[in-house]
This record gives structure tokens, sequence and C-alpha cells, in this order.
């Protein structure tokens, strides 16, 4: 059994399996139960000045038969006093020594209150504390959350302020409502922040009912824009933890988050530069024992690697994520079609028809009988083939050796400029 | 067919990188590459044009040329 362990920035838990700052940790019974469950760590429901909510709250795409692939809120922050959340926060923590209990907080870009809030919350014994700089609906319109959290001078202040006066670790959560999340990330490190972690939610409005003409989800016929999270974000958060993870002025620890159902997911971002991951949606489709399996495969999967250490995986995709300029242009690769797996559904030879690049032939055999094959000589090598192919192992990517050494655009522009500022004498 | 025209536009680098060219220039814009070549060494006693454009459309033949480039910009340092 590997040890699961981890460490971000001196919070320790017994695994890289925290909840989110969401409904699933609105209390004490909730996050005991989860803790019950084996979950390694909990983000507290952020605390604040207690708000008050709407009904109704949430939403979700479904794709295809598959429910929640990507989920909705209007949500807000905790709407119980501050004194009734702490007491259930000391209560869980004596009770669970070993996992993290970390405190989200959300106030007004006050220094006086953020440093109410910080000593109060750490009088109960939290772990850490994570500023909620995320929050896309309700509070932002009051200066709050992602407001705060897109304007780098405001998360620079403002974290500068909490570290003034905090004694345990502090994480900012990021919102990926902004064009690059480096940007707010570094913000976070020059104002002295522990450790970051995203995504917060995506603005979103998930639909529009057909007979009513109503948002959805709706409050008595209005709407208004929400979070969305679940299994859809998972790219974009992705994405941005590498970003963050591969940025040379950002370095301190990342706790990942959006779109994490499973343990594969987990490793995913772990390997993309996480510490540790931050789980929500999926909990609430599917529930806090959904822990046992990612558990499960997440030692799996170490112990087939020999790997002793969950945190030896940490970081190590990051330097395989590169700008496109950065990418080998003599790199090849080319569809290739079995004909024995192949059902002849003519998905692949439609999306190359219409889509791509006209590179699959429809041909008849001696015996009349109808394939399919590739002129690999014409095909790019996109993949959109084998993505929409519904059979498994019936389109292989296969890579083509180049007579050439590998080429990056950079380095092509670089030859291409040099040359032409500087004739070579090859004569 | 993109095949056939990559092969057409490498066969006509080719043949003068085998006549002894090189690559002297190379300007791009909305219309592809333009690539000059200047023959190495010119024999003076035969009639040879000593530059030669190439207009080059196709992207693999560009990718082509830019391998070729980088090669002879190896091999002249």
């Amino acid at each position: 059994m590997a040890d699961l362990s981890i460490n971000l920035a001196g919070i320790k838990s017994p695994n890289p399996f925290w909840l989110a700052s969401a409904p699933p940790t609105n209390s004490g019974y909730q996050v005991q139960r989860a803790f019950e469950a084996g979950w390694g760590g909990a983000v507290w429901k952020t605390l604040g000045e207690p708000i008050l909510n709407v009904s109704s709250r949430f939403a979700a795409v479904s794709f295809n038969g598959q429910r929640v692939m990507g989920f909705n809120n209007i949500e807000l922050i905790t709407d119980r006093p501050l004194e009734v959340n702490l007491k259930e926060i000391y209560e869980t923590k004596k009770r669970f020594p070993d996992r993290a209990v970390v405190a989200s907080l959300m106030v007004e870009p006050k220094r006086e209150k953020w440093h109410e809030i910080v000593k109060r919350v750490e009088d109960v014994g939290v772990d850490g504390l994570e500023l909620n700089f995320g929050c896309p609906h309700g509070m932002a319109e009051r200066g709050m959350g992602s407001a705060s959290g897109q304007v780098p001078e405001l998360v620079e202040k403002q974290t500068y302020w909490v570290k003034e006066v905090a004694q345990t670790p502090v994480i900012v959560k990021l919102t990926p409502n902004i064009t690059d999340i480096t940007a707010t990330a570094e913000a976070a490190v020059q104002g002295g922040a522990d450790a970051i972690s995203m995504i917060n939610t995506i603005n979103s409005l998930m639909g529009v009912d057909l007979d009513t003409w109503n948002t959805i989800p709706h409050v008595s016929g209005k709407g208004a824009h929400g979070g969305y999270c679940g299994p859809a974000v998972k790219p974009i958060a992705l994405n941005m933890v590498a970003e963050c993870a591969r940025h040379p002025r950002i370095h301190v620890p990342i706790s990942g988050i959006g779109g994490i159902s499973s343990w594969k997911d987990a490793v995913e971002f772990m390997l993309m530069g996480a510490t540790g991951v931050q789980v929500c949606t999926a909990v609430m489709h599917h529930g806090f024992r959904i822990i046992e399996d990612m558990i499960e495969g997440l030692n799996h999967y170490l112990d087939e690697k020999g790997i002793a250490s969950v945190m030896d995986i940490v970081g190590k995709s990051v330097h395989k994520y590169s700008n496109w300029g950065g990418l080998d242009l003599n790199y090849k690769v080319v569809a290739r079609i079995n004909t024995d797996v192949c059902i002849n559904c003519n998905k692949c030879y439609i999306s190359c028809e219409d889509a791509s690049h006209q590179c699959i032939d429809r041909l008849t055999d001696e015996n009349g009988k109808e394939y399919l094959k590739v002129r690999e000589e014409d095909c790019v090598g996109c993949n959109l083939c084998s993505i929409v192919c519904p059979v498994d192992g019936a389109i292989d990517m296969v890579e083509i050796p180049s007579e050439h050494p590998p080429m990056t655009w950079n380095e092509r522009q670089a030859a291409i400029s040099g040359l032409n500022s500087c004739n070579v004498d090859v004569k | 067919m993109s095949y056939q025209e990559f092969l057409a536009e490498r066969d006509k680098i080719d043949y003068l990188i085998q006549q002894g060219y090189y690559i002297k220039n190379v300007r791009e814009n909305l219309s592809g590459a333009f690539v000059e070549f200047e023959l190495k060494m010119p024999d003076s006693s035969e009639k040879k044009d000593t530059t030669q454009i190439l207009h080059i459309q196709n992207a693999d033949a560009r990718k082509y040329f830019s391998s070729l480039l980088i090669r002879q910009m190896k091999q002249a340092k």
C-alpha cells in the first residue's frame, strides 16, 4: 500500500482527497460523515456574514443519458451565524484530528474585516484558511468573491491583509472567470499566499425553458447567472492548474479543483502540478462514499507503478506541457482502420469528409464487401475519426517516423529570421 | 490532392538542392512562402541563373524546406 498522505503548504491530510467548499461541507454533521467515509480533508462552506438564499438554486446538464455532465448553482456562502459554524468546526477537528479542516472565508475587501474573521476562525483550531476570491454569483455583485478575484491588485492586497494576522497556511482560491489565471495566481503569491486553489465555478446560464421561456433554474420567473462545475469543466480546470504549475513565478503548492470525479481525475491533476484535489459535484451526485473507490483506485495505481508515495507524482507531467510554439512540427501520426473490428458505420468517413481532410476512402473488396481505408499520405493525424468511432480498437492512431529531426515553430521562425537578417554564408 | 501538391513542390526544392543551390532567403505572406535559392559557387562556364525563387504553397512543403533550412544552418556552423 502506497503512502497517500499529503502535505500542502504545511496542511497535512491522510489522503489527497478533500471536499471543496460547497453544500457538502455546510455543517459539522456533513463533514463528520464525510470523514467517517474516508475523506482526507474538507474546506468548510465559505464563512462570512450570513446571507439569504433563494429557491431554487441548482440545475444540471445531462448529455446523451449521462446525468450531471455539468452543474450550476446560485447558492451563496453560509447562511448560518459564524458562531454556529465555529462550534461545529471545533467539534469536527476534535473528533478527527488527523484530517485537514480548512475554513473558506469571504468578507468585504477591508483590512479590519479580514483581520477579524481570520482571528476568530483560527481560534477554533482550523488547519488552514482558503480565501474565496472565486464565487461568481451574488456575492460578486457586492464586491466580494470573483469581483475581488478578477483584480490582481485586490487579490494581492487582501492576501497580504490575511497574512498579516494568519497563523495557519493561507490558500487563495482563484476564479476562472478571467482571461489569464496566472495573473491573479501571481498576485496571490506576491501577497504572501502559501498555496493557491483552482478553479472556482464558471459563469453560466444553464438553459431556457422552451415552453415557459424561463431561465433554468428560475426564481419566480427570473434568473441570474450561476457558477458552472462538474465533469464538463475538468479540461478548463486542468489547463489552469497546469498553466500555474509551469509558471516560473508561481512557486506555491496548488490544490486542484474542477470536475474531479474519480481517482483517475485526481492523478491527472496531481501529475499536472496539484498537491491535492478538492471534490464537490461528484459528491453532490453520488454521495460521500465515492471516496472508497477513489482511495482504492489510487492505491492500486501507485502500487502498479511501484510508486511509494502519492507526493512522488506531483508535477511529473508539467514539463510535458508547453506553448504551441514548442511542439514538434515534424511529428506525425496517421489513422489506421482495423477492418476486422470496424462495423462500417461510416461515422469516421462522414466526419473526415465533412469536417476534416477527406482522406478516408470507401472501397469494395474482391468479394463485394465494403470497407474503409485511410489514405495515410493525406491524413494529417487530427484524431477526429478515432474520436467519433463508436467501436474501441477499430481505429488506431499510428506514429509515422519522420525523415527529419524534430522542428518546432519557434525553431523554424528563428531559423528564417536568422537567415533573413544575416544571410548565412555557405559558399 | 494535398499529398500530390506536396510531392510536386518537394521535387522542385530537391531539384534545386541537387543542382547546388542553398536557401538564401524566405519571405512569407498571405500567399505562402517565397523561397529564394542561390547557387553555391556558380560555374562561370555554365549559363545558369544564380538565383531561383520558388513559391511554396503546400503546408507540408513549407515544413520540408524549413527542415532543410535548419539542417543547412547547422552545417554552416
